[in-house]
């Protein structure tokens, strides 16, 4: 008697933790979990786009085959990066022609790329990066080529675009929940094992929305219309006319203080570079990346953007050319190719602010990236 | 650690296990390591600082029973006091000093910022206890381990119920497995977790907003947030008190009440026999008894309960909105006792009078404790004059002080306690899911109890 009175707490615990784990079964977490978040609006309404080019390849493979008359068509290339890849959006034919920049044979290379930017995601870290490379593999989508940047920023644990922060924000698979908790730091090790023991906190996963769901045959992604609006989103744009930029000396002077020194102490003091103290967990998790990209079997290419003097003597002063290096060495044992941009030569050196490089440049930053491959 | 987090939920069901599955003359041994761990875990440095204080305590009881003298009592209370006093209010009086214009050069500039010691208000008033029953009375056959158990037990250590000798040592080695105990352990548990995740923290997210920014609120708003923080504080606290009792229970124990449906009360009297219990009979035994009781001219019987009741205030906080706080109960105690409660021939009117006199006093003194400082305390009342809408969620306002009443009516009748009996595993299980996942589904947890800053 003694011991079932001494279990009845463990077993209505047990029952709860059994009952919680309902919301990782699929199927059900499907009709009761809360709404798409923002990784998986994005991921979903990429793959959708990526579906849709795996079948026009091929048909057009097909079409080949068949033809003898037809030339290859363009190739493909995905950009993931933060908001220092979304300038290479810049990339319209018209604008490509007309850049000078960059030399004519530079131009038909270029040419033969269809850039796709829609996987760019502003203020993204290493977690964003894998798991839309995951997403690609997923869609059966084989680009020509993939570009990934790699910001050393993106390494820093105290920047708000840490994946301790990108986790908490997002709805991730239970699967990769349980990696995290495998490579998470202390600072955030518990809530991921909070999540990972108690899923059906993570998914705020509600029986009543999953009872009416089920009844009505609906799911938490019936009223989502953010995944249909993806699709129509340009891949490539014009740089606007309106676009403000200045070379990297012809700053005026209020714009210099504005975009060149406030920024950059913004970006040192409360942003991504504040407190800088490397993150075991993004390395852990650019590890990941390659691991994924080596089996995925795709061609990848990393870039390191260039940012303002100005602001990259800060980040040397926090000790990043380690970092650069670091990365650097992992991509090349990994056998993949990688550019620095802070220390290759350009021509174009327009900056709109310290952190980020000029639309202006894209056709040459782009140049430069598929050198290398 | 805090109740409300999973760090809890974990050390306590090892704790649990290993309590009932030692023999019977270990399990004090158990609670005293787990009680240790459960203070630590926030700050080791402070745990031995805990450990020296309730140590030297001890000294001072052993000396008491040797000899009960009354210099022994003073220095073991004033040694207490001191302690409390330096932790809880020097920070205070420093930087008053640093505010006065040309002190900033002071050599307190240099000094590091003094931390609150985690329970340091509830263990001082715990020990005192202790120390004043000895001198009293006699507590001979409590020896050292015990003592220390006594005074660190983790259920109620962080913010009470503030116990006294007799709560606690009668039932020492005593403890046993009753299946009824643990029904109701479970059920003070789930009651404690609604109150404190779903009506304190709900609360709190809507009223935030306008404590933290009173000058952009309409008059409206500020009224809303007063309200709202009698709800958010008596939700907090007492949903913290139905934690710890449930805890103690589980382990065997069984703890003081601090709260008997409060919001009910008919007078001021009445409320503070309802609110903080262990508090107000703590302060009535070892401040206001000594001070002369209520055998004394109605003057000093007026000035014994202003002093009471403003250094009960200042027991919270090391400002003076808290003093005066206190004071402000203290004089509405006095024109209680000086003019008495409503007695007219209808008794439903003088209830009704009672109660709405008995919850404007209590929001008056809510505006000042949560106030904290007088910054806030003017904006506030500066800003109750502003013209615009409520802008608050009007409608989950009305629903979680409606449950905060709900609840308090069913405490205060003991409405269920014979209707669920046929059943209380079902109920139990029920209640336990439901409120599981009410609770996964808030986007934001883990507030801190209000209490756990004192």
């Amino acid at each position: 008697m003694k011991f079932k009175i001494f279990l009845y707490p463990v077993l209505i615990f047990l029952i709860i933790f059994c009952i919680d784990k309902l919301s990782i079964i699929p199927s059900i977490q499907k009709l009761g979990r809360i709404e798409n978040s923002p990784l998986e609006n994005i991921a979903n309404g990429v793959a959708k786009i990526y579906k849709k080019k795996k079948i026009e390849n091929e048909l057009q493979t097909k079409l080949l085959k068949e033809s003898s008359n037809l030339t290859d068509s363009k190739k493909s290339a995905v950009v993931l990066g933060t908001s220092r890849s979304d300038i290479l959006k810049f990339s319209e034919r018209d604008f490509i022609q007309q850049s000078k920049f960059i030399t004519q044979k530079e131009k038909e290379k270029l040419l033969q790329f269809e850039i796709e930017t829609r996987s760019v995601v502003k203020a993204s870290d290493f977690l964003y990066h894998l798991i839309l490379f995951k997403n690609i593999v997923d869609s059966g989508y084989k680009p020509n080529l993939v570009i990934i940047e790699v910001s050393p920023e993106t390494t820093n644990l105290n920047s708000p675009f840490h994946a301790k922060t990108q986790y908490t924000t997002n709805i991730l698979k239970y699967q990769f929940l349980i990696e995290l908790s495998q490579i998470a730091e202390k600072s955030w090790l518990k809530t991921v094992l909070t999540s990972v023991l108690f899923p059906s906190s993570y998914y705020k996963f509600k029986p009543e929305k999953a009872i009416s769901n089920l009844i009505a045959k609906k799911d938490y992604l019936s009223d989502n219309n953010v995944i249909e609006a993806y699709e129509f989103f340009p891949a490539t744009a014009a740089l606007p006319t309106s676009y403000e930029d200045y070379e990297v000396k012809s700053f005026p002077l209020n714009k210099f203080q504005e975009r060149i020194v406030d920024y950059s102490n913004h970006l040192h003091k409360d942003n991504i570079l504040r407190n800088y103290q490397i993150s075991t967990s993004e390395l852990a998790l650019f590890d990941l990346l390659l691991k994924e990209i080596k089996s995925s079997k795709i061609p990848v290419v990393f870039w390191r953007p260039k940012v303002h003097p100005y602001y990259y003597a800060i980040q040397m002063q926090e000790g990043l050319a380690e970092i650069d290096s670091l990365l650097e060495n992992k991509i090349k044992e990994a056998g993949y190719s990688y550019i620095n941009l802070q220390n290759t030569s350009m021509n174009c050196d327009f900056f709109t602010d310290s952190s980020h490089h000029s639309g202006r440049c894209a056709p040459e930053i782009l140049s430069k990236i598929l050198s290398t491959e | 650690m805090w109740f409300n987090s999973l760090d809890y939920l974990l050390f306590f069901l090892v704790v649990y296990t290993i309590y009932w599955s030692v023999p019977s003359f270990l399990k004090k041994y158990i609670l005293l390591f787990a009680s240790f761990f459960f203070y630590a875990y926030w700050n080791l440095a402070f745990f031995f600082h805990f450990l020296g204080t309730t140590i030297f305590s001890y000294a001072i009881v052993s000396l008491l029973r040797k000899e009960k003298k009354k210099s022994i009592l003073l220095i073991g209370v004033g040694a207490n006091l001191l302690n409390l006093i330096f932790f809880k209010y020097s920070q205070s009086f420093i930087n008053g000093i640093l505010s006065i214009p040309g002190n900033e050069d002071l050599f307190f500039t240099s000094l590091p910022k003094i931390i609150l010691p985690l329970a340091i208000s509830f263990y001082t008033f715990q020990i005192i206890a202790f120390i004043v029953d000895t001198y009293r009375t006699d507590t001979d056959g409590i020896g050292f381990i015990d003592f220390i158990l006594f005074i660190f037990f983790f259920p109620q250590l962080i913010a009470g119920p503030i116990m006294r000798h007799s709560d606690f040592f009668h039932q020492l080695g005593k403890v046993e497995l009753k299946l009824a105990d643990t029904q109701e352990a479970l059920l003070r548990i789930i009651s404690g977790v609604f109150k404190k995740v779903l009506i304190a923290d709900q609360m709190a997210r809507i009223i935030n907003p306008i404590w933290n920014d009173p000058t952009s609120s309409s008059g409206s708003e500020i009224f809303l947030a007063i309200i709202g923080f009698s709800v958010q504080v008596y939700s907090d606290f007492s949903g913290y008190t139905d934690i710890a009792r449930g805890s103690a229970l589980l382990l065997g124990y069984r703890i003081p009440e601090n709260f008997r449906s409060p919001y009910f009360s008919l007078s001021f009297s009445e409320l503070w026999s309802r609110w903080h219990i262990t508090l107000s009979t703590w302060l009535r035994d070892y401040l206001f008894i000594p001070l002369g009781g209520s055998r004394v001219t109605n003057t000093r019987l007026y000035f014994n309960t202003l002093v009471v009741m403003s250094l009960g205030g200042l027991w919270h906080g090391d400002t003076y909105t808290f003093f005066l706080w206190g004071l402000i109960h203290g004089t509405f105690l006095i024109l209680e006792r000086r003019w008495g409660v409503i007695n007219t021939r209808n008794k439903l009117f003088n209830s009704c009078m009672g109660w709405v006199l008995v919850t404007i006093g209590w929001l008056i003194g809510a505006l000042m404790f949560r106030s904290g400082n007088w910054e806030t305390f003017s904006a506030m009342m500066s800003s109750m004059t502003n013209p615009g809408k409520v802008k608050i969620y009007w409608q989950t306002f009305i629903e979680l002080s409606l449950l905060c009443y709900a609840i308090q009516f069913l405490e205060l009748k003991n409405f269920f306690q014979e209707k669920i009996k046929f059943n209380q595993t079902a109920l139990i299980l029920i209640l336990s899911v439901v409120m599981y996942f009410a609770i996964v589904r808030i986007k934001i947890q883990q507030d801190q109890f209000i209490y756990f800053q004192f």
